[in-house]
């Protein structure tokens, strides 16, 4: 069983890479604007990058720059690499998160959540409640920002899973690529 | 590295619970299986690890109240690793065997002899190391069967990983991409779809000579792109 999982774990690592990469494609394309439910969130992509090539090979190469990664992500992706890992910012509103998104298992690095709010004078006395307190507005900032990510990844799969993918997506996509910083 | 950290890594998991949770057993389960820093012999273990209150890491007996939380189970989880030096290892079993060659009177030992030396002295030291302890916090979402655990290096993990499972009695799945799938409220067709698709390439097929002089261009611009 555990080598089974490990097994698919390894064979389908492209499904979330392919994902990341389709989200920083959606961030050019669209100015980072994206329509999340009855929300709109804004994506950015922060100063470090992985990228990894599929197969036996995994070479990999990893940008970090304050600048423009453009040239070095495109050289990168028509080379065969896709985005493994990115830092990326999510605002909504005042709110707003930073962490490094692991494409390849989905999870959620160096995570900074938005401030917690004001906290409750009446819990001042009573650190125990003033912990619960805020580590109840912590799950729900956890799960607010894995529930847009979830939402963009269900996106993603109803696109890839159609024929909208080859006929439509994936010229643009290749498009993006080849001219991405070149 | 706690949920109320900074920053912290979250991993996460799917874990259905039972239909009918028994708050009290579980609460059992979880003081049974809580942080002991000695084996039962009171020997200390080159790994150690187990539940603590999530609100106070020195806290090794759990009433229900320190684990339920509105929808969640909430727990600390610490795990200590005990290693003797490695370079300590070496010269200390030097020494063990040269006492043994002249207690014996030999001029060499065998190798069985020497794992034996080796494995003793290891033993030894390792009642002398001091633990590296990690505190890791996770969060049960009994309504979304999600759980989030905050470390993401392997040895805590797979740790963790098989102490819930001991605890809870359900096997936590990491919801990797494949298996998220699921869990986004797509149609069973959707999900058995991209299940099934194979990877895309992205690069036309003129791309990859141009990738190589723009990466070669671009490496020698800035150099900041570091290939390992």
């Amino acid at each position: 069983m555990k080598e089974d999982f490990l097994s698919v774990v390894e064979a389908k690592r492209f499904l979330g890479r392919e994902f990341l990469t389709w989200l920083l494609f959606r961030v050019e394309e669209d100015g980072g604007r994206l329509q999340v439910g009855d929300d709109v969130v804004e994506l950015a992509l922060g100063d470090r990058v992985v990228m990894q090539e599929e197969g036996e090979k995994q070479a990999r190469l990893t940008l970090f720059d304050e600048g423009d990664m453009r040239p070095e992500l495109g050289a990168g992706l028509r080379g065969g690499k896709l985005i493994d890992r990115a830092r990326i910012a999510v605002t909504r509103g005042e709110r707003r998160w930073e962490l490094s998104l692991d494409g390849g298992m989905l999870t959620y690095d160096s995570l900074r959540c938005p401030k917690l709010g004001d906290r409750d004078a009446a819990l001042a006395d009573d650190p125990r409640a003033l912990f619960e307190n805020d580590l109840f507005l912590r799950l729900a900032d956890i799960e607010e920002v894995v529930g847009f990510l979830d939402h963009l990844f269900a996106s993603f799969c109803q696109l890839r899973a159609s024929a909208r993918w080859e006929n439509e997506t994936l010229p643009l996509l290749r498009a993006w690529v080849s001219d991405l910083g070149a | 590295m706690g949920f109320l950290s900074a920053s912290s890594s979250i991993v996460r998991f799917d874990a259905r619970p039972a239909a009918r949770l028994d708050r009290d057993a579980l609460c059992e389960a979880v003081n049974r299986r809580a942080f002991r820093e000695h084996d039962e012999d009171g020997l200390p273990k080159p790994e150690a690890f187990g539940w603590v209150a999530i609100h106070d890491a020195l806290v090794t007996e759990l009433e229900p109240s320190d684990i339920f939380f509105q929808q969640y189970v909430v727990l600390g989880f610490r795990y200590d690793r005990r290693v003797a030096p490695a370079k300590l290892v070496r010269l200390e079993t030097r020494r063990a065997e040269a006492e043994r060659r002249q207690s014996q009177g030999l001029e060499r030992l065998g190798r069985a002899v020497r794992k034996e030396i080796k494995e003793e002295v290891a033993a030894r030291l390792l009642l002398r190391a001091l633990p590296s302890p990690s505190l890791f916090e996770c969060a049960w979402d009994l309504d979304r069967h999600t759980v989030y655990f905050t470390g993401k290096a392997r040895g805590p993990r797979e740790a963790f990983q098989t102490l819930f499972r001991e605890t809870c009695g359900v096997s936590p799945i990491p919801v990797i991409p494949y298996l998220a799938a699921e869990r986004v409220g797509l149609p069973g067709s959707i999900v058995d779809a991209v299940r099934a698709v194979e990877p895309s390439r992205l690069a036309r097929p003129a791309d990859p000579p141009a990738a190589a002089a723009a990466a070669s261009a671009a490496a020698a611009g800035n150099g900041s792109g570091v290939p390992w």
